[in-house]
């Protein structure tokens, strides 16, 4: 099994030699920089790779945690519904559900923040700043 | 200079430096919240605001969190910010010692010292060293951009070769767009919105705040330290006496921080830690440093805060951040439509001395805040992290779709933030990366005006003939030995990290 660094390292001249390759569809002129760039940066993985130091285990479980795939998939989802519901009732929701997750008990202080959060965000942003946020079928 | 004064004391920018400082202490205060998440979900919010306005603001911010995070790091021995590193040293047995008020305030008062001084010398040297950028050409720029990437990657805390590694990642990311020499859209996959390349905005603000909420989500209901209440904390100013014993302390280190702060790369920590170091070098009493001298908290600080305005010298004068929050507010600059180097100081010097001038102002309003209203900012310190998170998660989004009003930005933000996070994860510093992106442009320009101009003749040679591109060739080669002799002190091979726990 190979350590972490090496699986990087070969992970990262994957992308570069499938980034070589894209290269070929442009003019030599237009590519030489990146080309330049690659090469430096194909030199420096060889190097990781065979001298991959030692930085111990990295555990799957602990940099993917359940808390933190929970909160990236629910920014992804957050994100994703400002075209469906509009990005106040959004928002809203967002934050309410974000607090009482954390705080089951919390919920009026969840309404509070939420509420107080999109007051602030439609002031500061649309009346004085006129920032447009997306509008959903909603709001 | 009259026009220039009246320009910073205007009611907008006094606001506008007092809510920066505000917001820069509170940042600075709270661990897992840095003076380079808080510019960078600021930043967005400037965009609409008069170009000086916006840069006050960020700078503010910045002097405020280099006092802000002395006080998680006097308090519960985390440090808030990276250059908060020494003060833990000899500030939190000051607090374990019931001297937390003493601390705090020698911390401020050395931060305000430090921060003064540091911009008295960016006043002075900024427009001469703009007047040598006038020296640089293409191959100056080139050499200039690969001086600050391998000066950023070699005083990578972490593996040198992945500070490297970053670093050009960042500058592979800046290719995408449009070619600068045929305008040909490069690696945009068909899709419109990345003609323009990757806005460098939401790209800061991902990498920088969404791994930082990961870890603070992760930490929710832990027995994580609460930062004590500080409305028991006692402040006022320090003696006469006292600040006349300290005047060498002061200067040496502020002198310090200034030219730490000049490298591109080396940040507040390295300042601080240098600072601490010479301190207890010149003390009578060395043995005594780690025990709780006043000493060791003045000399941190006061160099973490002279930092600030020694990392925007080679910004402003020469495009190459000092450090990453003035790489950020780079970014600002540049979105603002002013580009470093000589024409800051010339055909936009009102904004560029009105910015300087109001780091004074951010200074008198730093000590101010942290003197007479610390025991308000409880109201901050004292709010659960989760609520705070959310909070920053709401902001970063807004911040990176407020650009430009287009959802792509947004989209781009959460990308950088997943591959910000998994760098972090796996060892590699994302300072780096935005230097590349930030740099990449210019050493692409750079590569080939030198190989245009040099067009039939020996490419190496030509640059070698070039005074300017010689000293930058030296300064490169000693930034590339740094790692070899900081590795031969530490008895230790340069490729293997730093010890790393098993949990990420």
């Amino acid at each position: 099994m190979l350590c972490v660094n090496r699986r990087v390292a070969l992970i990262f001249m994957a992308c570069l030699v499938f980034a070589f390759i894209y290269t070929t569809r442009y003019p030599a002129e237009v590519v030489n920089f990146p080309r330049f760039i690659f090469s430096i940066l194909f030199i420096f993985n060889i190097i990781l790779f065979i001298k991959p130091g030692d930085i111990g285990k990295i555990k799957v479980t602990k940099f993917l945690t359940p808390r933190k795939v929970i909160t990236s998939i629910s920014m992804i989802a957050y994100v994703l519904l400002f075209p469906v519901l509009g990005f106040f009732v959004t928002t809203f929701i967002y934050v309410l559900s974000y607090i009482i997750f954390f705080e089951r008990t919390a919920k009026i202080k969840a309404l509070l923040v939420a509420g107080g959060w999109i007051l602030v965000l439609y002031l500061v942003f649309q009346k004085v700043l006129y920032v447009w946020f997306p509008k959903g079928f909603l709001l | 200079m009259l026009q220039i004064i009246s320009n910073v004391f205007t009611p907008l920018n006094i606001l506008m430096a007092a809510g920066g400082v505000v917001l820069g202490i509170i940042f600075g205060a709270l661990p897992g919240f840095t003076a380079a998440m808080g510019i960078a979900i600021l930043m967005p919010l400037t965009f609409t605001l008069d170009p000086a306005a916006g840069l006050i603001m960020m700078g503010a911010l910045f002097a405020g969190a280099m006092w802000g995070g002395a006080v998680s790091a006097i308090l519960i021995n985390t440090p808030g910010t990276p250059g908060a590193a020494a003060t833990v040293l000899d500030g939190y047995p000051m607090a374990k010692q019931g001297r937390a008020s003493e601390a705090i305030r020698e911390s401020i008062f050395s931060s305000f010292i430090g921060g003064m001084l540091g911009v008295m010398v960016l006043q002075m040297f900024a427009p001469p060293l703009a007047r040598v950028s006038l020296l640089f050409g293409p191959p100056e720029y080139f050499m200039l951009a690969l001086f600050g990437m391998t000066i950023i990657a070699s005083l990578s805390e972490k593996m040198v070769i992945k500070g490297f590694i970053s670093g050009f990642l960042g500058l592979s990311i800046a290719t995408i767009g449009m070619d600068p020499l045929l305008g040909i859209p490069r690696f945009t996959f068909g899709v419109p919105h990345m003609v323009d390349g990757i806005q460098l905005v939401p790209a800061l603000i991902g990498l920088f705040s969404i791994p930082e909420i990961l870890e603070i989500i992760q930490t929710h209901g832990e027995k994580v330290e609460k930062i004590p209440s500080l409305k028991n904390i006692k402040i006022g100013f320090p003696p006469l006496s006292h600040i006349k014993k300290m005047t060498p302390t002061y200067l040496r280190s502020s002198f310090i921080g200034l030219i730490v702060g000049l490298l591109p790369g080396a940040g507040a920590s390295i300042a601080s830690f240098m600072a601490y170091n010479e301190e207890r070098r010149a003390s009578k009493t060395p043995e005594k440093f780690g025990t709780g001298m006043v000493e060791g908290v003045a000399a941190s600080e006061a160099a973490n805060n002279s930092v600030c305005a020694g990392a925007f010298i080679p910004m402003l004068t020469l495009g190459v951040p000092g450090d990453s929050v003035a790489a950020i507010m780079m970014g600002g600059l540049m979105v603002h439509g002013l580009h470093p180097g000589n024409a800051l100081f010339t055909v936009h010097a009102e904004i560029t001395w009105t910015f300087i001038f109001s780091l004074y102002l951010a200074n008198i309003l730093m000590l101010f805040f942290g003197t007479f209203c610390a025991p308000w900012f409880s109201a901050v310190t004292d709010t659960p992290r989760h609520i705070l998170a959310v909070s920053v998660i709401l902001l970063t989004t807004v911040g990176s779709f407020a650009l430009r009003g287009s959802m792509f930005d947004v989209y781009v933000m959460l990308f950088f933030g997943i591959v910000g996070y998994l760098l972090k994860s796996h060892g590699f510093d994302v300072v780096p990366v935005v230097l590349g992106i930030i740099l990449g442009p210019m050493a692409e320009k750079g590569l080939n005006g030198t190989l245009a101009i040099s067009y039939g003749q020996n490419t190496l040679g030509f640059i070698l003939q070039r005074p300017v591109c010689l000293v930058l060739l030296a300064l490169i080669a000693v930034s590339l030995a740094i790692p070899f002799i900081r590795s031969r002190n530490k008895d230790k091979d340069i490729f293997s990290a730093p010890h790393e726990p098993d949990a990420m």
